[in-house]
């Protein structure tokens, strides 16, 4: 079908939008909390699935050893690791050494561990090398091992596997929490839209009566109504993705600078710029549409 | 053409509006339709409208079939009738000139035909100079014409007028029904009036059919108080 005066449908469509401005404000509003919680469980998994991938990668065990450690416990220390199966290298750090690092790291402020000089309160420490491709249960058992070196001098074992199983935990957590406020969210951006058009609606229903006994069809009487929830969808979803790129670069300041030295990787927003936008005008579009489909069937039933 | 056939309409609510109505009016008809209150004039009226089914019998209107038609081929059947309100339902934020235009633009004219044709429909109904008035600011009978401006600037074949006369003063709906037997005798469209007005029936002596609890009682050409 051919659609005429389309400059005339979209100015009725503007006018329903600021005729009911407050609520259109709301819509728009509680639009934009929907998605930027939507873009927001999005990222954060992908984020969190991201730093899995890159621990699991990472076949190091740290071994820290009791602090009055001679020489020689060290070397039957070193031995005894190395034995232990799917081990395959085992370096010694020791405490001069960690220190050492940690001043080169902090470069300019250095000087901060010049007091430790005397009195170092790092440890020693095994880093543990194992196979790569050895499953979750093989380096359970690795680490078991290392725990029962407890009595050779062992007292502290840092297993990233422990953070990858958190992290994993955490995700789940995030995506089921936050997948329930979406859908919590939608339904009510749903109803807020709905009755935002159906106050358009009421406030032309004069009109559409009028245009129904002139011979008007059902879809241009409901076009103005739809492009008014898409458009307030499509706004919702240009402010929900500035909104969103803003509090995603200050989380991830905020992230990059708790993160224990390029232990935490932040993914860089252009890496979701296109799936988002498309998500966000895709969904804001979608609940626009549809609520003003409801909103006209409300009216036909009257 | 209007064609009735065993035609009954009960409503939801059990009322009985309409009881095995026979009706036939020809293209080019002048109809009027009366009846007490509540004898189902406005049922009539709303059936050939399609604004309800009947319940039972066959409606044909212009060469569609009411009972049978799809609900998107309505607007079809619409744009062969023009409708005329008791209480003429303009648009009170429109102008006299957006009114008749607004009739056009429901239907998807374009824009140039929308300005020609609505404003050459107002300078048939002596309606020149009032373009930009807006409804609260003209007469009852600059109104009446406006709304019958309305009604016919589509070209429908029908005119359906429901009570047309209803609260205006009895020289305006004089006037009214002149410009209605005009139409009809000038242009040839069928025209259907519902009315109370016992004088203007009188008057014209058309065709009078006469509807009583649901039923036609009486359906004749001349004077509805006629003696027989
Ligand atoms: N929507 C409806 N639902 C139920 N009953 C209705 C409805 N509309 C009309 N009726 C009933 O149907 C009967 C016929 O009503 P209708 O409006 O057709 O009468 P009418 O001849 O137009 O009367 P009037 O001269 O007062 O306008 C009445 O008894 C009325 O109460
Ligand atoms: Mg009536």
């Amino acid at each position: 079908m051919r659609i005429r005066n389309l400059g005339y449908v979209f100015r009725l469509a503007f006018q329903g939008i600021f005729r009911n401005g407050f609520m259109s404000f709301a819509s728009i509003l509680v639009l934009i909390c929907c998605l930027v919680v939507t873009g927001s469980t999005y990222v954060l998994t992908e984020n969190i699935t991201y730093n899995i991938d890159q621990l699991s990668g990472y076949n190091k065990i740290v071994c820290f050893v009791k602090e009055d450690a001679a020489e020689f416990e060290l070397a039957s220390l070193q031995e005894k690791i190395e034995k232990i199966g799917n081990v395959s290298e085992v370096r010694l750090i020791t405490k001069d050494e960690a220190l050492k690092s940690y001043e080169e790291e902090y470069g300019d402020f250095s000087y901060l561990f010049d007091m430790f000089e005397e009195d170092n309160p790092l440890k020693d420490s095994f880093e543990v090398t194992y196979k790569e491709g050895i499953s979750l249960k093989e380096i359970n058992t690795l680490v078991n091992s290392l725990e029962n070196l407890e009595e050779d001098g062992i007292v502290k074992i840092n297993n990233r596997q422990d953070i990858t199983k958190k992290l994993d935990d955490l995700k789940n957590v995030i995506s089921i929490v936050l997948t329930w406020l979406t859908i919590l969210l939608f339904v009510i951006s749903f109803f807020v839209v709905m009755n935002t058009i159906r106050l358009s609606v009421f406030s032309r229903r004069e009109e559409i009566a009028i245009m129904h006994y002139v011979g008007a069809t059902r879809f241009f009487v409901a076009l103005p109504f739809l492009i008014e929830g898409t458009v307030l969808g499509l706004f919702s979803a240009a402010i929900a993705y500035g909104v969103q790129y803003f509090l995603y670069g200050a989380l991830s300041a905020e992230v990059l600078g708790i993160g224990e030295n390029g232990f935490v990787t932040v993914l860089p927003f252009e890496k979701f710029q296109w799936i988002l936008a498309i998500i966000f005008a895709a969904v804001s579009v979608a609940t626009g549409l549809v609520a003003g489909f409801a909103a006209l069937r409300g009216d036909k039933k009257k | 053409m209007i064609e009735l056939q065993n035609v009954t309409k009960t409503y939801p609510n059990g009322t009985k509006a309409l009881k095995n109505v026979n009706l036939h009016i020809d293209d080019g008809e002048f109809v009027f339709i009366v009846g007490a209150s509540g004898a189902g004039k406005t049922t009539l009226s709303r059936l050939l409208l399609r604004e309800e089914k009947p319940t039972s019998g066959q409606i044909l209107v212009n060469g569609f079939n009411l009972k049978r038609m799809p609900e998107w081929r309505v607007p079809k059947l619409r744009r062969t009738l023009g409708v005329v309100f008791q209480n003429f339902r303009l648009l009170p934020h429109m102008t006299v000139y957006e009114n008749v235009a607004f009739a056009m633009r429901a239907v998807g004219k374009k824009k140039k035909d929308i300005e020609k044709t609505a404003k050459s429909m107002l300078g048939v109904m002596h309606l020149d100079g009032k373009e930009n008035n807006f409804p609260d600011e003209l007469s009852g009978g600059e109104q009446q014409r406006v709304a019958l401006a309305r009604a016919l600037v589509n070209n429908p074949s029908t005119i359906i007028a429901d009570e047309p006369t209803g609260n205006i003063d009895p020289r305006l709906s004089r006037e009214l029904m002149k410009l209605l037997v005009d139409i009809n005798e000038s242009v040839g469209k069928t025209v259907v009036v519902i009315t109370h007005e016992q004088e203007l029936v009188d008057y014209y002596r058309k065709r009078v059919v006469t509807l009583k609890d649901g039923e036609i009682v009486s359906d004749r050409t001349g004077g509805m108080f006629d003696e027989d």
